[in-house]
């Protein structure tokens, strides 16, 4: 399959600051790609880079086959972009706002009316059409962004943190909407520091780490290389002595079934790659030190464990399981 | 071409949706050079009327012009909403069009009213050169917008607005407006020529009184030319760092 997006060694200078260092990777058609990582990854230049809307010190990014810097007219009426911060006009209504960026992108005025009844549609902003854009609440108003940026009905979407600062209940139903044009066949690059929203609604993630490739994959290929467990929570019934901890977490060591170790006061997390023999042998012997189990949990990886799995070492001057050998990282 | 020129035309018709009544646009770009012209129209100052006339002129069109200009760009730097102009499929020169449409329109508001003030007060307005009048109105109008355009441009929002008000109110006093030549010390005068508004009210003095102060008025239209070029080429560069970085 022909990639849509290529991004080819992108390097980008700031003066001293270097924001990407070779980056490279390929977005293929009807994909949601997302690009995770932590504040100052990179993910916000990535955008803008394959926006066209800035230079690259060196490398290039195609859209289309097109350079994306050199024809960055032609690339950006292919493109819908929702930016990092909501960046419609304050002073407009939504349906001014939304108008104004339909005649810029060249719709007639009876297209531009037909798509914004559509798109208000799509993303519930009907009885807000008229409501000026400033005084809208932060999930309306990416909801007006997202409206903004697909009002062409472009191939390719660039969402920058499109749920960054909306309560969970908005950004729920954001995420929903993203599910719903990828189905339409759109391309998505997504950017997030939400490690769940990146995630579960990628298909492909790259995750980035001061402008460098950290690792790229399906999200379940990013959790099983890392080796990482699942996590058992046991429950207990009565609040666990000193003593009894102390024990507990002595046992599970000693045990060698888990990588990780905590011991509250009403329960006990640990994080095994071997849930079943975990169960059979540890929780015997948990129990043959008075503890009452009220209940049992046990949860696939969470992705805030990816993230620190590949992440956390190398903040920490580590290298984990040192996906940058070589990059000069 | 044309498809430009309808996008710089929808950028400058919603700019002036939305910013056309902002407080600074309404407070430095028309009260502060009405209260001038009324100042000046009603007799105070140190020129005689028909010398204050002009100088009314360039003082509205000035502040009119950069006022607008300002606020169309610092807002939208301010709020963030610059980054829509980056993302869509717009031409760095449609955007520097439509705001300096903007400073244009605002630029014949205020002469209008300047103008609007003196035929009420009756000072009479000669109109010995309508086309010159009109150049000078124009040109000023389209320099006054680069120079601000370069200015909030280059500039962040708050230190844009100190710097701009200091080309502006060196303009007042010393581009040959409110300090009448024979008043400024011979050792200045060359710096005075610097200022555009020199040339912008020396065209005024010759559209309405067949008259000028410093240079004619066909070496101003060329002075005022080269400014125009000159700072289209300097801001159109400095706008593309911000729009293109």
């Amino acid at each position: 399959m022909e990639p849509v997006i290529v991004v080819e060694d992108l390097v980008k200078r700031y003066g001293r600051v270097v924001a990407l260092k070779g980056l490279s990777f390929k977005v293929y058609r009807g994909e949601i790609y997302g690009l995770l990582g932590p504040n100052g990854a990179g993910k916000t230049t990535t955008i803008r880079a394959v926006a066209g809307a800035l230079k690259p010190t060196r490398g290039r990014v195609l859209v289309l086959g097109m350079d994306s810097w050199r024809m960055d007219f032609e690339v950006r009426k292919h493109i819908g972009i929702v930016p990092e911060l909501p960046s419609l006009y304050n002073e407009l209504t939504v349906r001014d706002n939304l108008y104004y960026i339909a005649r810029i992108r060249g719709l007639s005025r009876n297209k531009a009316g037909e798509r914004i009844n559509t798109v208000a549609e799509t993303l519930a902003l009907k009885e807000f059409l008229d409501r000026r854009y400033g005084k809208l609440s932060k999930g309306l108003k990416r909801r007006a962004d997202i409206a903004a940026a697909i009002i062409h009905d472009p191939e390719i979407l660039l969402l920058d943190e499109p749920t960054s600062g909306v309560d969970p209940l908005r950004a729920s139903s954001i995420r929903e909407l993203v599910k719903k044009l990828a189905r339409t066949g759109k391309t998505i690059i997504l950017s997030s520091h939400y490690i769940d929203e990146a995630m579960n609604l990628s298909s492909r993630v790259l995750l980035l780490y001061k402008g460098t490739r950290v690792v790229e994959g399906e999200p379940s290929y990013l959790a099983r290389i890392l080796g990482l467990g699942k996590e058992v929570r046991i429950y207990t019934a009565e609040p666990l002595s000193n003593e009894q901890a102390g024990k507990i977490r002595e046992l599970i060591e000693s045990s060698g079934y888990a990588s990780k170790i905590r011991v509250d006061r009403e329960v006990i997390v640990a994080v095994t790659r071997e849930t079943v023999g975990f169960l059979e042998e540890v929780l015997p012997r948990i129990k043959e030190l008075g503890v009452k189990v009220r209940d049992l949990e046990i949860l696939p990886p969470s992705w805030e464990m990816v993230f620190k799995g590949y992440i956390q070492p190398l903040e920490e001057g580590g290298c984990g399981p040192c996906p940058l050998a070589g990059t000069g990282v | 071409m044309r498809d430009g020129f309808v996008r710089a035309w929808y950028i400058f018709y919603y700019d002036l949706k939305k910013y056309y009544l902002k407080a600074p646009v309404l407070s430095w770009g028309i009260l502060f050079p009405l209260t001038i012209v009324l100042v000046l129209g009603t007799g105070f100052g140190a020129y005689t009327y028909s010398r204050m006339i002009p100088v009314g002129f360039t003082i509205a069109v000035l502040f009119a012009s950069t006022s607008i200009v300002h606020v169309a760009v610092a807002f939208e730097k301010m709020s963030g909403s610059i980054n829509q102009l980056l993302f869509l499929p717009v031409k760095s020169w449609e955007v520097a069009l439509a705001k300096i449409l903007g400073g244009l329109l605002y630029g014949f508001i205020g002469a209008g009213l300047a103008g609007g003030i003196y035929y009420y007060l009756s000072h009479g307005l000669g109109f010995i050169h309508p086309l010159i009048y009109l150049y000078s109105l124009t040109i000023g109008s389209i320099v006054f917008s680069l120079i601000t355009l370069l200015i909030v441009f280059w500039l962040d929002p708050v230190p844009a607005v100190a710097v701009l008000n200091i080309v502006r109110f060196t303009m007042l006093f010393l581009g040959g407006l409110l300090i009448p030549k024979p008043m400024i010390p011979p050792i200045i005068r060359p710096l005075v020529l610097f200022f555009p508004s020199v040339y912008v009210n020396d065209l005024f003095n010759y559209g309405l009184y067949n008259r000028y102060d410093y240079v004619d008025p066909y070496t101003s239209m060329i002075i005022l030319l080269i400014y125009l070029f000159t700072l289209v080429f300097v801001a159109y560069r400095i706008m593309l760092r911000i729009l293109k970085p």
